[in-house]
């Protein structure tokens, strides 16, 4: 059981990045890639996973639709209030869970359980504050904006992928600088991508904090 | 102190922080109620011997991508633990030495094959949880969950069930072997007992912690107390109150769970120490 | 009570004594004497069940022996009254059962009593006098066996006050029928106690009563008979 969710983990390599400790300078997060062997391995483990629970979370469109690079969607329309999902923004008590309001131990924990049973979280709106970053994934040619929670125990730090509105704002030129500190709420949701699962904060909100 | 009272509320509101105190109480129990034995039978050694092979073995189950890796964890520590306490017997073998080479050599192996072949991209936060137990405590599955309950409350029955064995053993083995009982027996079940609550203490305080959680409420005790059976309760009690404290105060402040409960219990055994002084024992 | 038989003994596979012959019968003092690393030390450990015999063979009557050991450095700190050190000699007596029992508890109270140290019940056994801690391991011991008791070196370290009153002890117990088997250093008590001796020198190995021991020339060795 346990390692079949550290699968799901291992497999939400590019939503988890770690730096070793004292690593903490600005170097670009680099998002690792799988080989073979073990792709083979984490796919076997999602469908088993997925065949288990049923899969409650119908897969998701690719983002490739809605993201830049391959369609650029040039909506700009740079106000956050856009939101084609026709969805309500979120007004601060709407937030199920904001771990801007947390300590580091909980929000560790509270990351590690989205990873771990993320299903279970899928549908609730997530606040959390971190250091945007963005990160090129060359086999889908994408850009994939994060927002990366540094830890207090020096370990490691949590990467949540984000999706900002309905993702059509325009990679750099839209974006904040690389490092800058975000408040991000959005819907947190899984998808799936080249058969492996991953989750993120759609249709968010993203506020530099000044 | 309203603010802490709202956050703690507020993190209440997690299943996951619930489990941990409900886990973190029981294993903190179980981890006190053999640490007179262990302290009085200088058995500590063979405590800290453990808890390295069992992050080894861990290691070794993260890398077969065992589905649960307590099925590789548990047999390997009682295993060694069996050992551990038959060389600790034989003359010929330089015990202290054995187990100290057996125990660095567990952790650096454990490292070693969970930096290589890891599947989480997570190493050092992995290391670092299961070393010291940073986080792990809030990071439980719920299989991990349930396997905790059921082990904590297993030793704990065990403990009941020999608690007059055990204490015959602890105080006088050779009697026990000499008016016809069977020291050997107990000796083992108390190793095994050992194997299983140091496995259990991983998930609270990490390994290199644990042993600390065994000996620290029942050395606080110890120094305060006159009989047995008040050590043991109050051992218990301290163990207890000092992973509640500890988990608590580390989600209000941010610090590393494993390492807020072994102060909490060093705190209270100095104060321990400190009356015992004033006592002028 | 006790019959040895060709008993060889030794650690590792090493034989440091062999041919002990010897047998204890209800109501005997036996003294196991003998120099230092003669063996004595090993004899008792395998006559207790403590390592096994390299050959030959040690008949006992009955499973358990009331066993008083030579204090260990754990016993100096141990966090335990009177009463629960005296109530563990009933470990053996316990067979299936998880706790003890009214009858165990009757038995205990009954020994400290015997051994006069009832007011002593609830007291911490590491804060006692050596002369005090002698007798509780004592009671203990009674616990476990009312028949045989097996001494071990017990007076080593105590003041001579307090060694004669054990000695007194013990020959009260001798009296009301226990047979007793005694390691010991002490030519005086062994001349004045005993009814036989088992000498383990690092030639010969002597059995006998106390008379023929004396006419030996073994008692030589003990410093009991001066050479002529």
């Amino acid at each position: 059981m346990k390692n079949r969710h550290k699968m799901l983990i291992a497999a939400a390599a590019v939503v988890i990045i770690c730096t070793a400790c004292g690593e903490n300078d600005n170097r670009p997060l680099t998002v690792s890639t799988t080989g073979n062997a073990v792709d083979q391995v984490i796919q076997d483990e999602i469908n088993k996973a997925n065949e288990a629970s049923a899969d409650p979370a119908p897969a998701q469109e690719p983002e490739s639709a809605s993201t830049s690079g391959s369609t650029p969607t040039p909506a700009d329309v740079p106000t956050p209030e856009i939101d084609v999902t026709g969805q309500e923004n979120f007004p601060e008590s709407d937030v199920d869970i904001d771990l801007t309001l947390m300590g580091s131990d909980m929000i560790y924990a509270t990351v590690y359980q989205f990873m771990y049973d993320p299903f279970t979280y899928e549908g609730k709106t997530v606040r959390i504050k971190g250091n945007y970053y963005p990160t090129y994934y060359e086999p889908t040619d994408q850009y994939y904006q994060y927002a990366v929670i540094q830890d207090a125990t020096a370990c490691c730090s949590q990467g949540m992928e984000f999706v900002w509105d309905d993702g059509s704002h325009v990679y750099p030129d839209e974006y904040p600088a690389e490092g800058t500190e975000v408040v991000v709420t959005g819907t947190f949701e899984t998808y799936k991508e080249e058969d492996l699962l991953y989750c993120r904060l759609a249709d968010a909100q993203m506020e530099p904090v000044r | 102190m309203q603010d802490i009272a709202g956050n703690l509320q507020f993190y209440f509101s997690f299943p996951f922080v619930k489990y941990a105190l409900i886990v973190g109480v029981l294993i903190a129990l179980c981890s006190s109620l053999l640490g007179v034995t262990l302290v009085l039978k200088r058995y500590s050694f063979i405590g800290d011997g453990l808890s390295h092979v069992a992050f080894g073995a861990l290691a070794i189950a993260s890398v077969l991508k065992l589905a649960d890796k307590n099925i590789l964890i548990l047999p390997i520590t009682v295993i060694t633990a069996i050992l551990l306490l038959k060389t600790g017997q034989s003359a010929k073998i330089k015990g202290d030495a054995a187990i100290a080479m057996l125990s660095v050599g567990a952790l650096a192996i454990g490292y070693m094959l969970m930096n290589i072949f890891s599947t989480s991209s997570n190493v050092s936060g992995d290391v670092c949880s299961t070393l010291f137990g940073s986080t792990s405590i809030l990071t439980l599955t719920s299989d991990q969950v349930i396997l905790c309950l059921v082990l904590a409350v297993i030793m704990i029955i065990m403990f009941i069930v020999l608690y007059n064995r055990i204490f015959a053993v602890t105080f006088d083995e050779n009697f026990v072997t000499a008016t016809g009982g069977s020291a050997n027996t107990y000796n083992l079940l108390i190793a095994i007992m050992i194997a299983v609550i140091i496995v259990l203490g991983m998930n609270l305080v990490g390994s290199l912690l644990i042993s600390a959680l065994i000996i620290f409420p029942a050395l606080s005790a110890m120094s305060i107390l006159k009989n047995f059976r008040s050590v043991v309760i109050c051992s218990a009690v301290i163990s207890v109150v000092c992973a509640l404290a500890g988990i608590l105060i580390s989600i209000l402040f941010s610090t590393p769970v494993g390492s807020t409960i072994v102060i909490c219990d060093m705190v209270v055994f100095l104060i321990c120490f400190g009356i015992r002084k004033v006592a002028g024992e | 009570m006790l019959e040895v038989k060709d008993l060889s003994i030794g650690y590792d596979g090493k034989e440091i004594v062999e041919n002990i012959n010897f047998h204890v019968r209800e109501g005997d003092y036996l003294c196991i004497v003998g120099e230092n690393g003669a063996g004595k030390s090993t004899l008792v450990k395998t006559l207790l069940g403590l390592q096994k015999p390299i050959s030959g063979e040690i008949k006992k009557e009955e499973e358990g022996i009331g066993y008083l050991p030579q204090q260990t450095i754990i016993q100096r700190d141990f966090p335990a009254s009177v009463w629960e050190i005296v109530l563990s000699g009933n470990l053996s007596n316990l067979g299936k059962k998880i706790f003890y029992g009214s009858k165990e508890k009757q038995r205990a109270k009954e020994n400290l009593e015997r051994m006069g140290i009832s007011d002593l019940k609830d007291k911490c056994y590491r804060n006692l006098s050596g002369g005090q801690q002698q007798r509780v391991l004592l009671a203990r011991a009674l616990c476990a066996s009312d028949r045989i008791l097996f001494l071990d070196e017990p007076v080593s370290g105590l003041d001579p006050k307090v060694t004669a009153d054990f000695y007194e002890l013990t020959e009260e117990l001798h009296k009301s029928g226990i047979t007793i088997i005694m390691v010991s250093h002490d030519p005086q008590a062994v001349l004045e106690y005993s009814t036989h001796i088992l000498h383990i020198g690092k030639e010969s190995i002597f059995f006998g009563t106390k008379e023929e021991y004396l006419k030996s020339d073994n008692a030589i060795q003990l410093g009991i008979k001066r050479e002529e």
